[in-house]
């Protein structure tokens, strides 16, 4: 089950990791518009008042392609060996759990309802939602370390990383992807 | 079957092979001779080497069998070929 969740790059082919990945993409485009949800950046979600179709699709293709990108460079300077299938299996399957996370806005309560510039109704919204408002923290915060260690999983298998210096490129490929992305979606969506 | 002991428990070296015995008339040889270079290995190590000659080497045939992924055996395999070079 362990390995099921944090390290299938282990056992299983990239061709099916990447069909997978690509269900579970469409699978978190179709929540990301059904639950007001963005996927604006490699390590963003955010809910917003409306997400249009056109706008899901493109955040996910420049999130999974800067992943890529970032990942198959880091692993190919760890590893000259380093296959592009396999760091776009890691890219593309690894993004799982946020896929889900849209899920947490099911009885709406989670959308911009509540006008941010306005204190007082911000202070009510959260004192009435405490609670849901720590649950809904406790589970983001758990599956993005599901997520990260997805990636990193990926990346190691990919090319058999090992040692303090495949850890910094990862986490250079991660922020670089994510600055990436940001501008891309901003410029692009 | 006893696994064969390639580690010193005490130093942590590879151990050499200083005597060797025929089971049939008893002769025994001694001196100071290193394990040759697959003795080496570790039985898990082993087990993989034998099984890559038995699949004629293909990667794609191991992780079939194996029930791993391409990129999982193909890290075995390099970790392997590293000790090997150590």
């Amino acid at each position: 089950m362990k390995q099921l969740l944090f390290k299938p790059f282990e056992k299983f082919s990239a061709l099916q990791l990447i069909v997978a990945g690509l269900i579970f993409t469409a699978m978190g485009t179709f929540f990301a518009i059904q639950f007001n949800g963005r996927f604006d950046g490699v390590l963003d979600f955010h809910f917003v008042a409306s997400c249009v179709k056109g706008q899901a699709i493109i955040d996910n293709a420049i999130n999974v392609a800067c992943l890529f990108i970032f990942l198959f460079i880091a692993g190919k300077l760890i590893n000259p060996k380093t296959r592009v299938i396999d760091s776009l299996s890691t890219a593309i399957f690894a993004r799982l759990p946020l896929y889900l996370l849209p899920l947490l806005n099911f009885n709406g309560n989670l959308g911009l309802n509540t006008d941010p510039t306005d204190l007082s109704a911000l202070q009510d919204y959260v004192m009435n939602n405490f609670i849901f408002i720590i649950i809904t923290a406790i589970i983001t915060i758990t599956f993005i370390v599901w997520y990260v260690a997805l990636l990193y999983n990926g990346y190691k298998t990919a090319s058999n990383a090992k040692g303090s210096k495949a850890i910094w490129l990862f986490v250079a490929a991660l922020l670089l992807a994510e600055i990436a992305s940001k501008i891309l979606i901003y410029q692009l969506n | 079957m006893q696994k064969l002991p390639i580690i010193c428990p005490s130093c942590e070296h590879t151990l050499s092979v200083s005597q060797l015995a025929c089971s049939h008339c008893a002769t025994t040889i001694s001196g100071d001779y290193l394990l040759p270079l697959f003795l080496r290995l570790n039985s898990d190590e082993q087990l993989f080497v034998m099984n890559f000659i038995t699949s004629g080497g293909s990667l794609k045939t191991m992780a079939s069998t194996l029930g791993k992924s391409y990129p999982t055996v193909r890290n075995m395999l390099d970790d392997i070929i590293e000790k090997l070079k150590n």
